[in-house]
């Protein structure tokens, strides 16, 4: 069974250069390591980061989401409400209307109309009342055409030019 | 775990899936409809959008009738019950309050409080005054036993004028009378229907589907009555009645070229809007019934016009000819007088109409014979109804054909013992103020129909032709008679200096059933009539006046020709008739 190169069979001491090599070795395998190991926490990290991002992001979508339905919800009650009262509105004026239209057919009565007429001493216009006029002959006096006369100062006005006069 | 329990555990799983997938499909497929069915109801409303009743209005589009929505209440007695209990107090504490706000009678409404029933009607046809009233003392007293909701009201706004002709409705606003029973189905409309989801406050689920027809409302009936026409004619039959201390006063005005009724009166009257109130049943229908139109008399005198038109149209006498009157004439044993035995003699037919001849009428219906004066009677119209938009309708009675004898015809001519209707009379005058043409009366001339889109149509009804019943020369001459009845005399009650009055009296004996129960003409009980028109020239109106029964006289020309002239006068005033 060959020994290992590394160690002489005659003696005990450890060759210096191997020693140094393993050194370097470890050395160079532990900073493979912690490169590995800052590697892998970088790429640990950025995942995190992202999954973060996402729950985030899914936590603002869904709040996002929850917010437009309450807000529709809101909206769709708040219509809901006005439309009620809108059809509240319309019946109860509509019922105003009708109301109305009782009285204003109750005081339709021409019986009601005579009797209204004689309180406020209204007269039946009948055709005695009536004037009756010969339209065939002119029944308007004949007026002169009145000119009237142009005083001094107006005829020497009217001699003077517009803007000199003025 | 053991294997044992994995598999216990497996198993009730399975048995819950099995079990949630057997009701899933008993729900979806199984009871599917029933279960659908429930959850409709529950969410869905069917809801009947009641039409409108359409309005009745004059010529010049003036409401005679109309409706308008209104309230009703009712009382949900279990939940009275209920608040009696829980609040110890008696039912005549909401009695007192509750009939002051719905003007009832206190015992009315705590008999019906205390009605072994769920639940009963309070009141119906309740105006929005005085249903506010309730509400605010339905709030007050949180009261929760009634039951607001809508109703309708008919309102008849000028009470019991026109009732006759317009007539009533029942409680459910179905016409029971007159134009509103004879064009019921017309103004009624069709009811509509809105299916909605609601939610649990019964308000409709916005964005949900609804499903709406639309009530159809009810025509608008345009009538030929004139309401200021009617409303004269009121007053004067009123007056008319008063004087005369009278049975009944029927008064018939027409527009004698279209054959359409401008105004119809029958006193005594009804209101209409309360047509059961303080009579009783018989006496509604005594007061209800149209006489103008539902009962027939014996004309009298003023049936003459027609015998004379007869005879001239068939050529049997001249408008010149002359005939003699001895004051009576007797046929197969019986005697005809005239008034007073007055003999008249030599008279035409302007003569005979003036005199008001019965003599000179007999002979002139005996020169027509049987057959040709029952000819004429039928072509007049008479024996049948003539079909005026009225409900009930008389056709009056005559002689049948074959049953008429010689002394029957004499009678008949001089407008006894056959019966004719009011409507039946007035249309056979405007035959011949027409140039002989027969149109007869109506009511009615224009639907006013409206679709569920809004849109309105106009229809015009009862336009008629006319048809020819006697010759235009006939006609004319008749009528040259009637004027000369009115203007040819000193004493016509009908006569205007400035208006050419047209027109005849009557004045018939009624008959009457004396102690024994044996039916015969009465002396003292009469039908005083005057049919006419004016003017002479283009006749603008025709009027019939009836007074039966009148107490202070008897003749038409005393008791019914005045208050014809009457009319002229108001109606000369409104259009002329100069």
């Amino acid at each position: 069974m060959a020994l290992p190169n590394r160690i002489h069979s005659m003696n005990t001491v450890p060759n210096p250069s191997v020693e140094r090599e393993e050194r370097r070795r470890r050395q160079e395998e532990q900073e493979k390591l912690k490169h590995s190991r800052e590697l892998y926490r970088m790429k640990t990290a950025a995942q995190n980061n992202k999954v973060r991002k996402r729950v985030v992001g899914t936590i603002l979508l869904m709040a996002t989401l929850v917010l437009a339905t309450l807000w529709r919800s809101a909206e769709i009650y708040t219509l809901q409400n006005e439309y009620v009262t809108i059809q509240g509105s319309i019946r109860e004026t509509h019922r105003q209307n009708e109301d109305l239209r009782g009285k204003i057919i109750k005081a339709s009565a021409i019986g009601e109309v005579a009797m209204q007429s004689l309180d406020l001493d209204l007269i039946v216009v009948d055709q005695g009342m009536a004037i009756h006029t010969d339209l065939s002959k002119n029944h308007f006096e004949e007026l002169e055409v009145q000119v009237q006369k142009e005083s001094l100062t107006d005829k020497i006005l009217s001699i003077i030019p517009f803007e000199v006069a003025h | 775990m053991k294997k044992g329990r994995y598999g216990f555990l497996a198993v009730v799983v399975l048995m819950v899936f099995v079990a949630l997938g057997s009701r899933l499909v008993y729900v979806t497929v199984i009871a599917r409809e029933e279960i659908y069915e429930k959850a409709q109801n529950q969410i869905q409303s069917k809801r009947v959008l009641p039409a409108k009743r359409g309005s009745i209005l004059d010529r010049n589009g003036e409401v005679l009738s109309s409706s308008t929505e209104a309230y009703r209440v009712d009382a949900d007695l279990t939940a009275l019950q209920r608040k009696l209990d829980r609040t110890g107090r008696s039912s005549a504490y909401y009695t007192k309050s509750l009939a002051s706000i719905l003007g009832m009678e206190e015992e009315e409404l705590q008999e019906k409080l205390s009605m072994d029933s769920p639940h009963v009607i309070i009141k119906r046809k309740i105006e929005k005054d005085t249903i506010d009233a309730l509400r605010s003392y339905i709030i007050d007293e949180s009261i929760d036993f009634l039951v607001v909701s809508s109703d309708e009201i008919r309102y008849f706004p000028n009470g019991a004028y026109l009732a006759h002709v317009l007539g009533a409705v029942n409680i459910d606003n179905q016409g029971i009378l007159g134009l509103e029973y004879y064009y019921n189905d017309l103004l009624k409309g069709v009811d509509g229907i809105k299916i909605a989801e609601i939610d649990q406050r019964g308000r409709e689920l916005p964005f949900s589907e609804v499903v709406e027809t639309p009530a159809i409302e009810g025509s608008d009936l345009i009538l030929s009555i004139d309401e200021k026409v009617q409303y004269i004619i009121e007053n004067i039959a009123d007056e008319a009645m008063e004087k005369h201390e009278a049975d009944s006063v029927s008064i018939l005005v027409s527009d004698p070229q279209t054959g359409g009724v401008l105004g119809m009166v029958n006193i005594p009257e009804f209101d209409p809007n309360n047509p059961f109130e303080g009579i009783t049943i018989e006496e509604f229908h005594e007061l209800s019934r149209n006489t103008v139109v539902n009962d027939a008399y014996e004309p009298g005198s003023t049936m003459k016009f027609a015998t004379i038109a007869a005879a001239l149209d068939q050529g049997v006498i001249g408008a010149q000819e002359q005939f003699h009157c001895e004051g009576h004439i007797e046929i197969d044993g019986m005697v005809i007088n005239c008034v007073d035995n007055v003999a008249h003699g030599d008279l035409d037919i302007s003569g005979i109409l003036l005199q008001s001849c019965n003599v000179g009428t007999v002979k002139i219906a005996q020169r027509l014979g049987i057959d040709n004066f029952q000819k004429y009677i039928e072509a007049f119209g008479f024996g049948m109804p003539t079909g005026i938009d009225l409900p009930g309708e008389s056709a009056g009675i005559l002689f049948g054909k074959g049953r008429m004898s010689a002394f029957d015809l004499g009678v008949s001519a001089i407008g006894q013992s056959q019966t004719m209707t009011p409507v039946q009379m007035l249309s056979a005058l405007n035959a011949v103020v027409n140039g002989g043409i027969y149109r007869p009366l109506h009511m009615a001339e224009k639907l006013h129909h409206k679709e569920a889109s809004g849109l309105q149509m106009e229809e015009m009804i009862n336009e008629d032709q006319g048809v020819r019943i006697i010759s235009e020369y006939a006609a004319k001459e008749v009528l040259k008679g009637l004027h000369h009845t009115v203007t040819g005399s000193l004493y016509s009650g009908a006569k205007i200096e400035d208006i050419e009055v047209f027109g005849k009296t009557g004045t018939a004996e009624k008959i009457v059933a004396d102690e024994e129960g044996n039916l015969g003409y009465s002396k003292d009980q009469v039908v005083a009539s005057f049919i006419g028109g004016a003017p002479f020239d283009q006749p603008k109106v025709t009027i019939l006046v009836i007074v039966n029964n009148p107490k202070d006289a008897i003749f038409g020309n005393i008791v019914a020709a005045p208050w014809a002239k009457e009319i002229f006068l108001a109606l000369d005033q409104y259009f002329s008739l100069k």
